[in-house]
């Protein structure tokens, strides 16, 4: 009897044990966010999409910014007082043109100063978020992205360079129809990204960066660093706050069980050793 | 004390435990969803009594993954056309319509089906958008007598997709190629392709009609059905009015929002957007103004 009621009792705990788990982290994460806000008197949103290497039944799924992500980000700034500054942290491999250009113009519209924090990587359709966010905030180390459009596997700009080379006569139909929405696709997108550029940076510039960004001069996956960004001209600043970085170790990957990357934690400085630099002078 | 002893022998026995089990997998979301059809009720009729309407609401959430671990496309077909006009069908002729749309498009049999039992609906006719009605939704819309648009939600161009291509974009093969070396597939698909794009431009003038001169319904019409963008371009309440002249407001009833937020993602297990709940407003500060001043 008593080793059953053990059992039982174990059986629950390891039961209750994720739930409890989750519930800290979501507690610990709203005291952050939280936290932020206090500090910079701001709304703070966050657009993260961690890869789910495997689903329970082996599926990988692959999280990218969707309409209903726009959607509650959009329901969020309409929460928003229109004067109250924004913050908006993004860690997103990119995602659906239509999805990112509503959250972007929906900021572009917004009265009060917004700022996009880009912890570690904003590609693609989150480059195109923080375009029009007035100031983006890089970790030293984050990168951004080309936002050049990709018609179904393909990247716009390399169908219609392929389309360019071949005659006519000899190019597959279906290799075609694809050019003629890509042809579109990016001259959409340059419009776009003009407008949400307008009043960053120098004006004679904003044409010759939105063709930059958009018509495909590098690969869809070429990391725009922080020093790459600023001399592009783009309103970049690399002092983000440290509790940013707080709050997205408080995202963690799921469903890994084997972490592939591994460090004690706790920061680490370097001990100044009188020893050594008077061993230099000698 | 035994009374509490025996609840936890019962809690720690089979019986109790399988009981539990199921009041907890069981009872307790079906409660919930029940809950939740009981709030979505609340909410509309909330709205039919401040608009004096009948409200209907075609809202296609795209779900991720099913059960197997499979994609569901969510759209406009048929069973929606059908319950829709059903809805219709048991209004007064007299009750103005209110049609609130979150839709990623669909069938265009089903979208045209819905738009012209709109258009034929004798009372005033609305349609709210309060996120995004593409394609097929743009068509629904296009045959209300007004469309209430959030200021950053969008509509979308309506040109007909055959399978995986824009009907548009398939035409421009014919140009571009001399024909005997196109593909006798893409020359079938050319003739729908054609065919699809007159019908779907002369169903939106028609749809039209009535609400602005003829030439100028026949040039919006022609506009949004032969692919001046590609089929995901967003159009938004500015460009609806400026760019492509259709009548829009954007005075949308705080009431619409609140009754799309009762239509959560069903497999929304991990969220990728996070934020404090609540609305937030900008406190004055004299102070700092006084430090901008100096």
């Amino acid at each position: 009897m008593a080793i059953t009621e053990l059992f039982w009792f174990f059986f629950m705990i390891s039961a209750l044990q994720p739930v409890i788990t989750r519930r800290v982290l979501e507690y610990s994460r709203q005291r952050m966010i939280s936290k932020i806000e206090r500090d910079r008197g701001s709304r703070v949103i966050l657009l993260v999409h961690r890869q789910e290497t495997m689903n329970f039944l082996g599926f990988p799924i692959f999280r990218y910014i969707d309409i209903d992500d726009s959607e509650e980000v959009i329901r969020a700034i309409h929460m928003t007082d229109r004067e109250m500054p924004l913050d908006i942290i993004l860690h997103t491999p990119g995602g659906l043109v239509l999805a990112s250009l509503q959250i972007a113009q929906a900021i572009k519209k917004h009265k009060g100063k917004v700022t996009a924090f880009v912890p570690h990587y904003a590609m693609s359709g989150g480059t195109l978020i923080s375009l029009a966010a007035s100031e983006i905030v890089m970790s030293e180390h984050a990168v951004l992205g080309p936002v050049d459009p990709q018609i179904g596997k393909f990247p716009a700009v390399s169908i219609l360079k392929a389309v360019a080379k071949k005659p006519v006569a000899e190019i597959e139909d279906e290799t075609l129809i694809l050019a003629d929405q890509a042809e579109k696709a990016i001259a959409q997108l340059r419009e776009s990204v003009t407008e949400l550029l307008q009043n960053t940076p120098s004006n004679g510039k904003v044409d010759d960066l939105a063709r930059l960004l958009s018509e495909g001069t590098w690969t869809h996956d070429y990391p725009i660093t922080y020093e790459r960004a600023k001399a592009l001209g783009l309103p970049v600043s690399s002092n983000i706050p440290d509790d940013v970085l707080k709050l997205m170790s408080l995202f963690p990957q799921p469903t890994r069980t084997q972490p592939t990357v591994e460090y004690l934690p706790g920061p680490r400085t370097r001990r100044s050793a009188p020893s050594a630099s008077s061993h230099e002078k000698t | 004390m035994t009374r509490l002893k025996r609840i936890l022998r019962w809690i720690f026995s089979w019986r109790g435990l399988v009981t539990i089990l199921i009041l907890l997998f069981f009872v307790a979301p079906a409660l919930e969803s029940w809950q939740m059809e009981n709030l979505r009720d609340r909410a509309i009729s909330a709205l039919e009594k401040k608009r004096g309407s009948r409200v209907i609401v075609l809202i296609h959430r795209q779900e991720s993954v099913n059960v197997l671990g499979i994609p569901v496309v969510r759209y406009i077909n048929i069973d929606d056309s059908e319950d829709l006009l059903r809805a219709i069908r048991l209004t007064d002729k007299k009750t103005p319509l209110d049609l609130v749309l979150h839709t990623p498009g669909g069938l265009v049999l089903a979208a045209s089906q819905i738009a012209k039992a709109i258009k034929r609906h004798p009372a005033k006719t609305t349609v709210f958008v309060p996120h995004y009605a593409m394609s097929g939704g743009t068509l629904i819309a296009l045959a209300a007598n007004e469309i209430v648009m959030d200021a950053n939600a969008v509509l979308g161009p309506i040109d007909p997709q055959l399978g995986d291509f824009p009907a548009a974009s398939v035409l421009t093969v014919l140009e571009k190629k001399p024909i005997n070396k196109i593909d006798d597939m893409t020359l079938v698909l050319a003739d729908q392709s054609k065919k699809a794009i007159a019908q779907v431009a002369a169903l939106a003038q028609e749809l039209l009609n009535g609400k602005m001169p003829a030439a100028k319904a026949r040039d919006i019409a022609v506009r949004l059905a032969s692919g001046t963008w590609t089929h995901d371009f967003p159009i938004s309440a500015e460009a609806a009015k400026d760019l492509i002249g259709l009548p829009i407001s954007t005075a949308m009833p705080e009431e619409v929002f609140q009754l799309i937020s009762l239509y959560p993602q069903a497999n929304e297990a991990k969220p990728s957007v996070f934020y404090l709940p609540g609305p937030r407003y900008k406190k004055t500060e004299p102070q700092s103004q006084e430090a901008a001043a100096r």
